[in-house]
């Protein structure tokens, strides 16, 4: 018989919970034999079960009781955690993530008894950890085999062949096999020709969308089996270590987009292709932690026959984020209500109404899916909702009311990308990074003033030469334009110098900004505030 | 290979897939394995102390042997065959014991303890034992390769244990349903795996208690309601 038993009664009885919620509840101890108790410990955290490693996230721990605990007494002992901002509750095949509070007796020299219990947390839009590091990147073998894989594959032939042979000569189907996978895009490209490929946000939730723009001119006139693209979510776990380690791989979605069919191709006839991959509704959340990771990713793929495919593959984040914005993206939604935050469709119609200069065409948010092959181009987008009617006064409010403001937290209501801003994002993604074009696009922007709201992930002074006085001493943010997989770096003036330093990675700050270059080193957009 | 055992109910999965081929939609959040009287699936992966927990095999007599000094017993087997087990099993007798794994190519820093239980040391160099055999305190190991002359050499009485040898249905049954009990999430029945299945699991896998958990993880991630397996 255990020294004591525990048990743990949480205050909400159906242990569900949201991020920020206060959790709490009481532990009972029922003592069996006297015990002197170093501390009776309640501590709350996540923990991976499966079939992967088990996974333990940052514990928080109280002491609700120190001293001597008495045979056949029972005691009750109250306790309050706030409750963590992610990673929600999962439960899948070979991963699941929960949330526990555990109770442990302390006792000296002996095994300690202890209890853990579930509660729930729901997905909620707050910002949390255990999320793929790499955003915007290839995946991690892939960005390897492209920028390796030839001196590797080279150095394997070789080796077998001069080195090693007649032992080595294994290594020489090995070494072809990776010459070909890094040498895959560029044979690809000799008959296609170079493939420009621009991916929206990459930040997703769930029942959202991918944009995607895809373009090429074929250098050689082929035919093409088809341009599609793949969307795929895994649970990947490893259990053991060393010989004894296996992975445990398990598809909770895979989906295969045709964005173009099988047809012919002439040499010098652009292609382009702008659609949005759907996101399905689902509680796969993107997830990592060591050895349990839940991992999306986007593949697109051109099939060429008898010849090399051109793929490029993405790791989607997928996370939660404000109802309304889920909504909002929804295909066959009925419209948000007027005060709702407005799609970046919407925003860049009432930004740019017909005839006012606006590159619609070349829109990567739009709804839907535009294949144009040479001249012909078919556009296919859908009506206009009735709020895109609104001219641009009543679409976006005038600079001057826009109030530049500093906040710990997004606040929901607030648009994270004008329609002005989100044009010119879309406008900068789709220019050439080396040539002038982006600095060209930025001037034509030079005048206006765009309300951001930007994910911070450092503050610094600000130690370029600025002629302007008021920001010599300020601070530099760089960041996240948020709804956009944008970089910036925003110069603030010192006055607000005070209000910045208080904030850090994480946080959101709010401007009204001015674009000023396009920083081709850190590949980012230089703005300042107004 | 496939599982020999296969259920015929319902499963979990197929109340979870959504109509029409399209993807999976989750329903709402419930505790896990609620439905099974289970906090987990119980054939998942374990930590370690977990693992010494649901242990289910006879120590008693090494134990007492482990409080001499100049005592050796090294378990063999291949991967899977309950030398890990039989290690944690030893450790949970020992406070003042210490428990290493030795990863691949790794060169850990071996504390000091009494009894000193080392898995996976076939990593270490044999310079590297020789000079952790050199301590003489008492020793449990964990290996793949028959180290016995080496704890001869360096004045150990050694025992050998091959944990797969002694592995039967009823044993491999018990195994089984202690790690369900021990995933129990409250008082009322279980799923119970009988002798009949853990002959055939033994039939199917022989003694890879690994691929047998594998196998009884994917049933038990199906399994719609408390029923014998």
């Amino acid at each position: 018989m255990s020294k004591c038993d525990l048990a743990i009664v949480f205050a909400r009885p159906n242990r569900t919970y949201r991020g920020g919620d206060e959790l709490s509840g009481t532990v009972h101890v029922q003592v069996n034999q006297d015990v002197r108790c170093d501390g009776l410990i309640v501590e709350h955290f996540w923990q991976t079960h499966g079939q992967g490693n088990t996974a333990t996230g940052p514990k928080e721990s109280s002491v609700v009781f120190q001293g001597n605990l008495q045979a056949g007494q029972a005691y009750s002992y109250p306790f309050r955690f706030t409750v963590p901002d992610g990673p929600p509750t999962y439960h899948g095949h070979y991963l699941n993530v929960d949330h526990y509070i555990q109770a442990r007796v302390d006792i000296p020299w002996a095994i300690d008894p202890k209890l853990k219990e579930e509660y729930l947390l729901l997905p909620d839009e707050r910002e949390y950890g255990n999320l793929p590091p790499d955003r915007n990147q290839q995946p991690r073998l892939m960005g390897q085999v492209l920028k390796l894989g030839l001196p590797v594959g080279v150095a394997m032939i070789v080796a077998g062949v001069l080195v090693l042979f007649p032992c080595g000569i294994v290594l020489i189907p090995l070494g072809c096999l990776v010459v070909f996978a890094a040498l895959r895009q560029s044979l690809a490209e000799k008959k296609i020709g170079k493939v420009e490929l621009h991916w929206g946000s990459l930040r997703v939730a769930p029942g959202g969308e991918v944009p995607l723009a895809l373009s090429f001119t074929p250098r050689q006139s082929c035919t093409l089996n088809g341009i599609t693209a793949n969307l795929l979510a895994v649970e990947q776990c490893v259990s053991g270590s060393g010989r004894n380690k296996s992975t445990h791989t398990h598809k909770v979605h895979q989906q295969s987009i045709t964005l173009a069919g099988q047809g012919p191709l002439t040499a010098g006839q652009p292609v382009q292709v702008k659609t949005t991959v759907p996101i399905p509704q689902t509680n796969a959340f993107s997830f990592s932690a060591s050895d349990n990771e839940l991992i999306w990713t986007l593949e697109v793929r051109v099939d060429i026959p008898l010849w090399p495919d051109w793929v490029e593959k993405r790791v989607l984040t997928v996370r939660p984020a404000p109802a309304a914005e889920i909504a909002q993206q929804q295909p066959g939604q009925p419209p948000p209500p007027p005060d709702a935050r407005r799609t970046r469709a919407e925003s860049k119609a009432a930004a740019f109404p017909a005839g006012a200069g606006s590159p619609a065409a070349g829109d990567l948010g739009s709804a839907g899916m535009t294949l144009s092959m040479g001249s012909e181009v078919t556009f296919h987008r859908p009506p206009p909702e009735p709020s895109l009617a609104r001219g641009p006064a009543e679409a976006a409010p005038p600079a001057a009311e826009q109030q530049p403001a500093v906040t710990q937290q997004p606040s929901p209501g607030t648009a994270a990308v004008d329609g002005a801003l989100g044009q010119l994002v879309d406008r900068l993604g789709a220019a050439n990074r080396y040539g002038s074009a982006r600095d060209e696009i930025i001037r034509q922007y030079a005048e206006q003033s765009f309300p951001c709201s930007i994910e911070i992930d450092a503050v610094e002074r600000t130690y370029t030469y600025v002629p302007d006085q008021r920001f010599r001493n300020g601070r530099t943010v760089t960041g996240l334009l948020r709804g956009t997989d944008c970089r910036v770096s925003v110069q603030l003036p010192e006055e607000r110098n005070e209000q910045l330093d208080t904030l850090g990675p994480g946080d959101t700050l709010q401007a009204n900004c001015t674009p000023l270059k396009w920083n081709n080193i850190h590949d980012r957009l230089e703005i300042r505030e107004l | 290979m496939p599982c020999p055992v296969e259920t015929t109910v319902e499963s979990r999965a197929d109340r979870r897939r959504a109509p029409h081929g399209q993807p999976p939609v989750d329903g709402p959040l419930r505790l896990p394995f609620a439905e099974l009287n289970l906090r987990r699936n119980p054939f998942g992966e374990l930590e370690a102390a977990e693992r010494a927990a649901v242990a289910v095999v006879e120590v008693d007599r090494l134990v007492r042997r482990l409080e001499q000094p100049g005592y050796a017993v090294q378990f063999i087997g291949e991967k899977g065959r309950g030398k890990t087990t039989h290690l944690l099993a030893i450790w949970r007798h020992f406070p003042q014991a210490v428990y290493v794994h030795v990863g691949e190519h790794e060169r850990p820093r071996i504390p000091h303890g009494r009894p000193l239980l080392i898995d996976e040391i076939q990593r270490l160099s044999r310079w590297h034992r020789r000079r952790i055999f050199r301590r003489r305190v008492p020793l449990a190991i964990g290996t793949h390769e028959d180290l016995g002359g080496e704890l001869r050499r360096a004045g150990f009485e050694v025992q050998t244990v091959r944990p797969a040898e002694a592995l039967d249905g009823k044993r491999l049954c018990r195994m089984l349903n202690r790690r369900v009990e021990r995933a129990r999430r409250g008082p009322g029945p279980l799923p119970q795996i009988s002798l009949q299945t853990a002959q055939a699991m033994l039939d199917h896998s022989g003694d890879d208690l690994r691929a047998i958990e594998f196998c009884l993880y994917d049933l038990f991630q199906d399994l719609a309601g408390i029923q014998d397996v």
